[in-house]
């Protein structure tokens, strides 16, 4: 059984890491803003979660060096972002679900995803 | 039975056994969604929907194995870049959009579509000079459109 000091630090430790580990969209002026970032070979997070059955927005940014195209097949959607861009992207109301996205200019990259639920 | 009857029944019987595997395309979702004015539409309509969209409508030759499997694999590809069926989708994210319209313009300016064999099996695909212009100065339009839109 760890001293009380112990079990304190990691509750806090624990309080400090669920809104990390469980992070949610923002809202934004009604609508939910979903981030994702490009690192040069992933995208991060590689799960969105986002509410079904409402417009939301995923900001893109690009970190890396070469411009990539954000592309869902799933949900119909295509842009370049260039090197150190960010780019808002609009979805409209989504079926709860799993839509995948990739970079269309470079399919060694692992796709990411958007659950809707 | 000579070598080239037996070459030809083997042959025939192969053609006659694919058809298992006829892989027709099908139409998925309902239609809609495509809306531009009345030429670019008709020429749209005829030289692209039969595989950027979910009205594909292919003759007889199309539906019989192994031509049948070509035209699947193009149609599922096509339809994967560019579905007029979901062109309301596109429009409601402007960048997209822009970027839809502006492939649009590029691909039938450089005679890249219709692809080659589409013209050549119908007569639809052959655009003429005065569609290709209505296409191109719609589709150059809608670009503008919508990077002014996104820019908001
Ligand atoms: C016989 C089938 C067929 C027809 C008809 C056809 N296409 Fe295509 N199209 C394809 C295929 C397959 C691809 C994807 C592979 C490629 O790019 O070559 C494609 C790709 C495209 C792309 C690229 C989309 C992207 O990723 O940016 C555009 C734009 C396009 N076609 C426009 C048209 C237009 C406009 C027409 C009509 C004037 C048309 N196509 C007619 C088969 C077709
Ligand atoms: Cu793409």
């Amino acid at each position: 059984m760890p001293c009380r000091k112990n079990v304190i630090l990691m509750f806090l430790a624990a309080a400090a890491a669920g809104p990390l580990a469980f992070s949610q969209p923002v809202r934004a002026g009604g609508a939910t803003v979903a981030a994702v970032r490009f690192n040069g070979d992933r995208f991060e997070p590689a799960k969105l979660t986002v509410p079904a059955n409402q417009p939301f927005k995923v900001e893109v940014t690009n970190a890396d060096n070469k411009a990539i195209e954000f592309e869902s097949f799933d949900l119909h959607r295509e842009r370049v972002v260039r090197p150190g861009e960010t780019i808002t992207v609009y979805m409209a109301p989504t079926a709860p679900g799993h839509y995948t996205f990739c970079d269309d200019f470079d399919h060694s990259v692992t796709e990411g995803a958007i659950e809707a639920r | 039975m000579n070598r080239r009857t037996r070459g030809w029944l083997v042959g025939f019987a192969t053609v006659v056994a694919i058809q298992a595997l006829r892989m027709p395309v099908r139409n998925e979702r309902a239609p809609g969604g495509f809306a531009a004015p009345t030429t670019v539409q008709s020429a749209v309509r005829a030289a692209c929907f039969q595989c950027h969209s979910e009205h594909a409508r292919w003759p007889w030759y199309a539906q019989i194995a192994p031509v049948s499997w070509f035209i699947h694999a193009q149609v599922g590809e096509a339809r994967k870049r560019l579905n007029f069926t979901a062109w309301k989708d596109y429009l409601y994210d402007p960048g997209t959009a822009a970027r839809k319209f502006g492939a649009i313009d590029q691909m039938v300016r450089s005679g890249a579509m219709p692809p080659w064999y589409f013209r050549a099996l119908s007569a639809r695909g052959r655009l003429t000079p005065a569609q290709r212009a209505a296409i191109e100065s719609w589709a150059i339009e809608g670009r503008a459109d919508a990077l002014k839109a996104e820019s908001h």
